[in-house]
């Protein structure tokens, strides 16, 4: 420890000596441990626990080692929902951040209006869930929404579409409402991680006549990268833990179409009143997001980004 | 170790400190019985609180009583996480006895059975309901609402169509039969937004197609819903559903909401809606004056899907009942609220009268006042006298079992699911918790009714 | 090759910030160079989405102008009759002046709080000799997974052993651990592209940590301050079921409850409903808009990149 303290570092905090940095840094870092470990960390260690037992959420629990998860990994219902939260992995690490990145590019270079422009498309992400989903639920409806709408406009290409009750369609049309909501916040996180670009970049790519894709390509993107990367983490953590939205329009519906592994969690902990089962779950997801942040973390050291 | 505690204390004492800060408003004296409660509008809130809250209080001369105004929504949850933390209202909200059971084996709620001598209880309520409500031959909850499931339809639509109400299943297929020929929907169902009303529906198909008797079997184990009358019964429904008779098949049932199929029962869009009489109260929104036609609603009881099950029958189900939480300081209090809340017949009459809210499950039918809507008076005295009880799935199956019924249904549907394969999940998960004691004492069904 | 790039984006941006702190222009001048010509087909694709963004909020306003029959009859057009009066049935009904003053400060309070948390947390990971960075980072991302509706009853046991339970404080403390994961890696990242010159000149001088983050760190990272505390404040606003949970007073409760309480029988009131969650969303809307330029130019200061 103290020839340790002794080795010469980089730079000047070289002076302090280590064991009193590390003080500092735990002192630091303290506030987040403390309310994390007391509201997340420490309940959550019992939810733990619990997935190895038959709790009803009541009453007494029973130990019944590893039954849940092997219940787990046997449940269609389980299966079907983490290959649902999959194919919402795909379309949110496609749909909205595309979008997000062009208007936000667009949006960059535009001289006039950024500001209402930003303002309008961040409004859906102010809206509490519940009523911005009715009301997608409403244009959405087959009979009155918006396909009835535009089959009285003489353009029937919609009309009867059952998007919310039609198993082949619910799914997607959740993830299309939720995008509705996630794309405008992601566009104002781009939009300021791209006026963070050194300008000087764009003039030299101009001099030598690039066009805006090639400046988009070889500039822009770069430029964000660590925005990007963060938040292509979180998209894919997120995903994993959808439920608002397929909980208001569907419940994960019709016939379990598009059940996520939240609303399955919230399905079998409170309506069926297995806790421990749906501990068990919980530790699946938690586990999951483990594994994507561990990968990201060995991609970080082996590629050697400063993220 | 001293040290570190103390410092602990400190720092305990420190959040404490901001705690109170921050919520110095709390309110409600020590000695008052809380109660957690919600209701479907302002109006009956208000009603409540007058001749429920108010009215006892000043009866009362010792126990005060405290309500709290929860949502529809999340009463229900709310009350659990909190009674499972060893908090919540003194008065405790269950939807029904076997929320209630759960509470039970937790030993959250109090046994009930000496204020029940001290006040008569059984003698006040209805004897199946009294029965539902123990477990293992205990009281623990008191039935403060309850209600059926019955077939509305409106009486101008059957009379231009020529028909009678429907008492068997070869008069159900041709009222259905003739009214899909003449584009309506034959049945209304739906559960879009509300993934498990498609319980309310089963219930009765079950009810009407098995039967109070083979359920009661069933529901105790005797019998197994693998049983070919359940086969049969869930059969019968997948076909009734690919013709398009119940809520217009797959293609709408998952875009029905309650309201379109009111809706529909008024524009003589939908011929007959079999659902809660929970709507009872709401109805009238849809027809007449209200809505701006001069269509009418009345109901029927169910009639008999099978040769085996006398028609008439009446799934009976308990919306909610009330227990005394063990955690409470002013138990004696709270027995005596729960039994204000049933012991004056008039009170709940009239309280149904105003609002169209459920009354409870009360022995006394004759002090039924005129001022309840004839319908309503129909069915609360018809139903009980009528001996020909049935069990509502939310009232009398346990939770995953219940959860199971309606989640898995939307496959039988879509034709995913096969009737036996549906029923054998449904037997297995049921073993389960009857296996674990989850599953309450049905009381017990009038032979041939 | 890309972190080339990287490093040559670095100074300029630096070297830009400190300018800018020195001279504190009334406005940031153009970053992209003004003499483009107007390009139509941008702003089309940029009206498009501004179409796809909006479009639903016109049925949101005609919603909370209609009657609820007419909310089902004709649930996307306009209202054959403006019933402005939903507006105040709806804030009187559901006590809604009681439940924005109190969502005030519970989301003021989460704001402030995850910025203090979450600025020292990041702090911590990005200069400091914090033992197990990486480990630190897998802990706060795997703690935004745990569904805490789960362990609402021994948290709940927990938070009324302190005497934390039914009181707005405990509320926030909830709040603070659940929004500041997300806010430290944001902050973290803000972090990581402030070149350690700055504070090591500071070091030099013989400032101690605590001085050089509030009066070094903190200033260069405002912006981003501002950001995590706009998202963290909106989450805490919008929140519900914790809220719910954890206060029982109905005079304490945030005004994200009252969007629960307009019922028409079993059905819900969505005319109401509505109306309530334009009131809701408008004081937000106009914080938002008095926050832009601030908002916007910490980040081009600040700087989620380079």
């Amino acid at each position: 420890m103290t020839s340790a303290t002794a080795r010469i570092g980089a730079g000047p905090a070289v002076r302090r000596p280590r064991r009193r940095r590390r003080l500092v840094a735990w002192l630091f870092i303290a506030p987040l441990a403390i309310v994390n470990l007391l509201v997340i960390g420490g309940p959550g260690l019992s939810s733990l626990l619990f997935s190895f037992t038959d709790w009803d959420g009541l009453g007494q629990a029973n130990f019944v080692g590893i039954d849940n998860y092997v219940e787990l990994f046997q449940s269609p219902n389980v299966l079907a929902a983490i290959w649902h939260n999959l194919l919402w992995t795909l379309f949110f690490l496609i749909v909205p951040i595309s979008m997000a990145l062009l208007g936000a590019f667009l949006l960059s270079r535009l001289r006039r209006g950024q500001v209402l422009f930003r303002t309008l498309y961040f409004i859906p992400y102010v809206l509490a869930t519940i009523v911005s989903a009715t009301v997608w639920r409403q244009i959405l409806s087959p009979d009155a929404g918006i396909g009835a709408a535009l089959a009285n406009l003489g353009f029937d290409g919609l009309a009867g579409v059952n998007f919310l009750g039609d198993p082949s369609l619910a799914l997607g049309s959740v993830a299309f409402v939720n995008n509705w909501q996630w794309w405008g916040f992601l566009l104002v996180l781009f939009l300021a991680a791209m006026q963070g670009v050194n300008p000087a970049l764009y003039e030299a790519a101009r001099l030598d006549g690039a066009n805006a894709w090639r400046e988009f390509w070889h500039i822009t993107l770069p430029g964000i990268r660590p925005t990007l990367m963060f938040l292509v983490l979180m998209t894919v953590i997120w995903s994993f833990l959808v439920f608002d939205y397929v909980y208001i329009l569907t419940q994960g519906g019709p016939a379990g179409s598009s059940d996520v592994l939240a609303t399955v969690l919230y399905r079998t902990a409170f309506s069926e009143q297995r806790a421990g089962y749906a501990s068990a779950m919980a530790m699946l997801l938690s586990s999951i997001s483990a594994v994507v942040v561990a990968g990201y973390l060995i991609l970080r050291k082996k590629l050697d980004w400063d993220v | 170790m001293h040290q570190k505690s103390k410092r602990w204390g400190a720092a305990v004492a420190l959040i404490a400190a901001g705690g109170l800060l921050a919520g110095c408003a709390s309110s409600g004296s020590s000695g008052d019985v809380t109660y957690w409660s919600a209701f479907v509008s302002k109006d009956t809130e208000r009603y409540y609180q007058e001749h429920y809250v108010d009215a006892f209080n000043e009866q009362s001369d010792d126990a005060k009583v405290k309500m709290e105004v929860k949502q529809l929504q999340n009463l229900g949850s709310l009350t659990d996480t909190a009674v499972s933390a060893g908090r919540g209202a003194d008065v405790v909200y269950s939807a029904g006895p076997s929320s209630a059971l759960g509470f039970a084996s937790a030993k959250r709620i109090d046994a009930l059975d000496d204020y029940a001598a001290e006040y008569g209880w059984a003698d006040k309520l209805q004897p199946w309901a009294y029965q539902a409500s123990q477990v293992d031959g205990t009281l623990y909850s008191v039935p403060v609402e309850y209600g059926s499931i019955v077939m509305y339809y409106n009486p101008g639509v059957f009379e231009e169509h020529g028909w009678t109400v429907p008492t068997t299943l070869a008069e159900f297929e041709k009222v259905a039969t003739e009214a899909q020929a003449a584009g309506m929907m034959p049945v209304g169902a739906g559960n879009s937004g509300y993934q498990a009303q498609s319980e309310w529906y089963l219930s009765a198909f079950l009810n009407m197609a098995v039967g109070p008797e083979k359920l009661y079997q069933a529901l105790t184990g005797e019998a197994k819903f693998t049983d070919p009358e359940f086969v049969d019964a869930i059969t019968l429904f997948q076909q009734q559903i690919d013709k398009k008779w119940w809520g217009g098949g797959k293609d709408r049932w998952f875009t029905n909401t309650d309201t379109d199929l009111f809706t529909g029962l008024a524009d003589g869009t939908v011929a007959m809606y079999i659902t809660g009489t929970w709507s009872f109260g709401d109805a009238g929104r849809y027809f007449g004056e209200a809505a701006g036609n001069d269509a009418e609603w009345d109901w029927a009881p169910l009639p008999s899907l099978s040769d085996d099950v006398a028609p008439g029958v009446y799934p009976m189900a308990i919306g909610t009942s009330l227990s005394v939480n063990s955690a409470s300081k002013q138990a004696d209090a709270a027995a005596e609220y729960i039994d204000f809340v049933i012991d004056d017949p008039a009170r709940s009459y009239d309280y149904l009268a105003a609002t169209g809210q459920n009354p409870p499950p009360l022995s006394d039918l004759a002090s039924m006042p005129d001022t309840v809507d004839e319908r309503s008076a129909r069915l609360y005295t018809e139903a009980p006298e009528s001996g020909n009880l049935g069990y509502a799935s939310w009232t009398f199956f346990p939770a995953a079992t219940d959860t199971y019924l309606w989640s898995e249904f939307d496959k039988i549907i879509t034709g995913d699911l096969t009737p036996q394969a549906y029923l054998e999940g449904l037997q297995k998960v049921f073993d389960g918790e009857l296996a674990a004691g989850k599953v309450i004492t049905p009381f017990e069904p009038v032979p041939g009714a | 090759m890309i972190r080339v790039q990287t490093d040559t984006l670095t100074a300029p941006a630096a070297s830009r910030r400190a300018a800018r702190a020195a001279a504190r222009p009334p406005r940031r001048a153009g970053f992209r160079p003004d003499h483009r010509p107007r390009r139509p087909f941008s702003v089309l694709i940029l009206v498009v989405l501004a179409f796809y963004a909006t479009g639903p909020l016109a049925v949101f306003v005609f919603n909370s102008l209609k009657s609820p029959a007419e909310i089902s009859r004709s649930p996307i057009g306009l209202p054959s009759e403006w019933r402005w009066e939903n507006f105040a049935t709806a804030f009187e009904d559901a006590n809604m002046g009681q439940g924005l003053l109190n969502s005030a400060i519970i989301a003021v309070s989460t704001a402030l709080g995850v910025c203090v948390i979450a600025s020292m947390a990041a702090y911590a990971m990005t200069r400091l000799d914090l033992p197990g960075k990486s480990a630190w980072i897998l802990y706060i991302l795997v703690s935004t997974s745990v569904p805490i509706q789960l362990f609402l009853v021994p948290l709940l046991s927990w938070w009324s052993t302190l005497g934390l339970y039914n009181t707005q404080f405990g509320l926030i403390v909830i709040y603070w651990a659940v929004y500041s994961p997300f806010a430290t890696m944001l902050l973290r990242s803000f972090l990581l592209t402030i070149p350690k010159e700055y504070e090591e000149a500071a070091r030099l001088d013989g400032a101690g940590e605590w001085r050089l983050f509030t009066r070094v760190m903190v200033p260069m990272i405002w912006p981003g301050m501002l950001t995590v505390a706009l998202v963290a404040g909106l989450q805490a606003y919008n929140e519900f079921l914790l809220a719910v949970t954890f206060i029982q007073d109905s005079q304490l409760l945030p005004v994200s409850l009252s969007l629960y309480s307009f019922q028409q029988s079993y059905a819900v009131d969505w005319s109401l409903v509505s109306a309530a969650g334009l009131i809701m969303a408008a004081p937000v809307i106009v914080v938002f808009l008095l926050l832009q330029r601030r908002f916007i130019e910490g980040y081009t200061q600040g700087g989620l990149a380079n």
